[in-house]
């Protein structure tokens, strides 16, 4: 099986190299965007397999991005990330594609399971 | 050496029956014929004893048949002299099963009593004891696999129960995974039943239900939410701990119940209400009108029964008017629709007033009403009018529950952090049972049977809304035949940290209207304190706009006054209020014309600050 790619996008940038670092020591290609656009032009450039997004970053609005990335590439993996989220935020979330929504600060071990679950269901 | 050996072959052969975790029966099968190639026994009966019932298994008797000339004698008939060894080996299972069995053996030396053999060391090759060990596996084994039937068949059953559930129900391990989900949870989030529970399920519910559960430090707890757009949905969801055989707990369960249609329709119950009782009272206030005009005789003379007839005609649509208001409040009261108008208010005269109009009453009735007050009560900011009303609803409740000759009191005092008032009267009383009930909505519990004015049975629901409003208390003491007691509390103003409330209130109004809010305060010298509360009363009465207000702070030592007025006439402003204060006669007299008010300051929104700190500041430095 080839190496996931996952893009991470996502304003605050400890979180990211946190992030990045994590899931790179398990195997994944991880690469990163600071704010919507960004991602959106990485989404093209690279084609991840999954992509961890933030829904609050400045400019630009999660939900937006993950509607963008769907039209495009309905077959990419998008989880969203939130700091401030609601239940309702989440389901929104998910009727426009999202495969899940987790709160931050997130809990490596169980997005890892996550992502692992998500791309296996994919293939 | 080799027969231990193969004892030990026999019963590994033995566990291995059980670990693939198949079905009871397959498990006995196997087991038997186990033991059956191992002692080539002709029969085995095998019972299990524990706590639950017997468990007996009875090895095909066929076996036995076949044998030339022999027949199994089962236990009855044990005197009779068997033609087969009979072994019967009793064990202890993991303390609390035991398995009796009894192996008839078919081969081996024949003829031979059991007893015999409890010497022989060997008996078809194996000895007693290895027999006992194998066959003490073997009853391990099959207990083994009717504790997980039972298992199986014990969560079979609670998993029906649970899916066939009205509610949503989750459970969830202390590591925050989903453990069981039923199917009517999905319905009501609206997930299909093949749709896995998504992470921001347990994120933005569980989670915080379960720090609920945790600052509640109860065992369980109800409450009440409302999901709004996509879902659209009201739950009321219930939580507790779920905890392992020592108590500790190893997770939640949560429970979910849609109410959102319970809550459509009290709602628009509400809405009725409130709308038949606002359109009835429009045609009510005409025909009062009216009544009254025929009354007066203004539309020509009147005669006295007519008179009589029109009084009673009035007196009932009062009372109409009265349970439509009633009912109005109260679905504005449930709508959380109802606006208080604060004010500072003193209770006593509150209370006097009610006093008063509920005199004739009283003596019509022969009831004495008095009142036990404290010549001084602190003021309070609250809804005068609605203060009435609960006064008004508890005073006549008194009244009428009293029989004549009776007597109501009513008691006011100041405690600690609120004020106490007590309607206290010598009725008839109420049982204890009925507290609970006596605060509901359209409940009547009838104190006295027989005539009286009847209500709607909202006046004390509607009475507790407005004092919990108020953020006070309200409850019943009462023994039957001992009269009824009905207290309630009203929260004392902090007087500091009312006067900061207003100052911030005049702010926050003068930033959203793009206004100007000004502070001026006015020091008194130090040996006119006691002339503090006539000055006050004298500003009262000066301030010309609805929305200037005069205050006291810095415990009650300097008076400020809040205004709208714009900063440039200020310094006019404060120079009329001196004068005033200055030509005040009985002022005047008692200070031999020397100024009360000597020093003053004064601070406006936006142009000496942005909040309330900065503006009392700014302004009592100009007192100094």
């Amino acid at each position: 099986m080839n190496v996931s790619r996952i893009l991470i996008i996502d304003d605050e940038q400890e979180c990211c190299e946190l992030l990045r670092e994590y899931l790179e020591s398990h195997g994944f290609e991880v690469e990163i965007a600071f704010d919507g656009e960004e991602g959106l032009e990485k989404v093209k450039l690279t084609r991840p397999d999954l992509v961890l997004c933030d829904i609050s970053m400045p400019g630009s609005n999660g939900a937006e991005v993950l509607k963008k990335i769907k039209e495009g590439n309905p077959g990419i993996i998008v989880i969203m990330l939130t700091g401030f989220g609601t239940f309702e935020s989440a389901i929104e979330c998910l009727k426009l594609g999202a495969y899940d929504h987790i709160a931050k600060p997130v809990e490596l071990e169980r997005l890892l399971t996550l992502i692992k679950e998500a791309l296996k269901r994919s293939f | 050496m080799f027969k231990q050996l193969n004892e030990l072959d026999i019963i590994s052969r033995l566990n291995n029956v059980v670990l693939p975790m198949q079905n009871y029966e397959k498990v006995v099968k196997d087991v038997v014929a186990v033991l059956r190639k191992t002692f080539k026994y002709g029969k085995l009966k095998f019972s299990i004893f524990g706590k639950d019932k017997p468990e007996e298994i009875v090895d095909e008797p066929r076996l036995c048949a076949q044998k030339r000339g022999g027949s199994v004698k089962l236990k009855q008939n044990s005197k009779r002299p068997h033609k087969f060894n009979k072994l019967k080996i009793r064990c202890k299972i993991r303390g609390k099963a035991k398995a009796v069995i009894t192996l008839y053996l078919v081969n081996g030396s024949a003829g031979k009593r059991v007893k015999r053999l409890n010497r022989q060391v060997t008996f078809a090759g194996w000895s007693r004891k290895a027999i006992t060990r194998i066959c003490r596996q073997a009853g391990i084994v099959i207990e083994d696999a009717r504790l997980f039937r039972n298992l199986q068949e014990e969560r079979n059953k609670i998993n029906a129960v649970i899916q066939s559930a009205a509610e949503g129900i989750v459970v969830v391990d202390e590591k925050n995974e989903v453990v069981l989900v039923n199917s009517q949870t999905r319905q009501i989030l609206g997930l299909s039943h093949d749709h896995r529970i998504p992470q921001a399920f347990i994120d933005f519910i569980i989670k915080p239900l379960k720090n609920d559960l945790i600052k509640q430090n109860k065992d369980f707890f109800f409450k009440e939410l409302d999901l709004t757009t996509p879902l659209k949905i009201s739950l009321r969801i219930g939580m507790a701990w779920m905890r392992d055989f020592q108590g500790e707990k190893i997770g939640i369960v949560v429970l979910f119940q849609d109410i959102s249609k319970e809550k459509e329709a009290e709602r628009l119950k509400n809405e009725l209400i409130s709308t038949v009782s606002h359109e009835l009272r429009t045609p009510l206030a005409t025909m009062k009108e009216f009544i009254s005009i025929i009354s007066d005789g203004i539309a020509g003379p009147v005669t006295g029964d007519q008179k009589e007839y029109l009084n009673i005609i009035m007196s009932n649509m009062n009372r109409l008017c009265r349970m439509i208001n009633d009912l109005l409040d109260i679905s504005k009261l449930e709508a959380g629709r109802m606006e208080l108008k604060n004010r500072l208010v003193d209770p006593l005269l509150l209370i006097k007033d009610q006093l008063a109009s509920f005199k004739a009453e009283a003596e019509n009735k022969k009831i004495i009403l008095s009142a036990a007050l404290l010549e001084k009560l602190p003021q309070l900011y609250v809804d005068p009018d609605r203060v009435a009303q609960v006064l008004v609803n508890l005073i006549g409740n008194a009244l009428k529950f009293t029989p004549e000759a009776g007597s109501v009191m009513i008691e006011a005092k100041e405690l600690d952090e609120c004020i106490q008032i007590q309607i206290k009267d010598s009725g008839v009383g109420i049982a204890k049972e009925n507290f609970s009930k006596l605060f509901d909505r359209f409940q009547q519990i009838d104190r006295i049977p027989g005539p009286g004015a009847k209500g709607t049975g909202l006046g004390l629901a509607i009475s507790k809304s407005i004092v919990e409003l108020h953020k006070g208390k309200i409850w019943v003491e009462s023994e039957v035949g001992k009269g009824s007691k009905f207290i309630f509390t009203l929260p004392k103003i902090e007087e500091e940290a009312y006067f900061y409330e207003r100052v911030n209130d005049g702010i926050k109004r003068a930033r959203d209207n793009a206004a100007v809010f000004s502070l001026i305060v006015f020091g008194v010298k130090d040996n006119f304190k006691d002339l503090l509360p006539e000055t006050e009363a004298i500003l009262k009465k000066s301030v010309r706009q609805a929305t200037d207000m005069v205050l006291r702070f810095q415990k009650g030592s300097t008076i400020a006054i809040l205004c709208e007025n714009d900063k440039g006439v200020l310094p006019a402003f404060v120079e009329r209020l001196k004068m005033i204060i200055e030509k005040d006669e009985s002022l005047a007299s008692r200070c031999q014309g020397v100024k009360v008010l000597s020093r003053s300051g004064f601070a406006s929104y936006p142009d000496d600050g942005h909040t309330a700190k900065e503006l009392v500041e700014k302004a009592v430095a100009g007192i100094g």
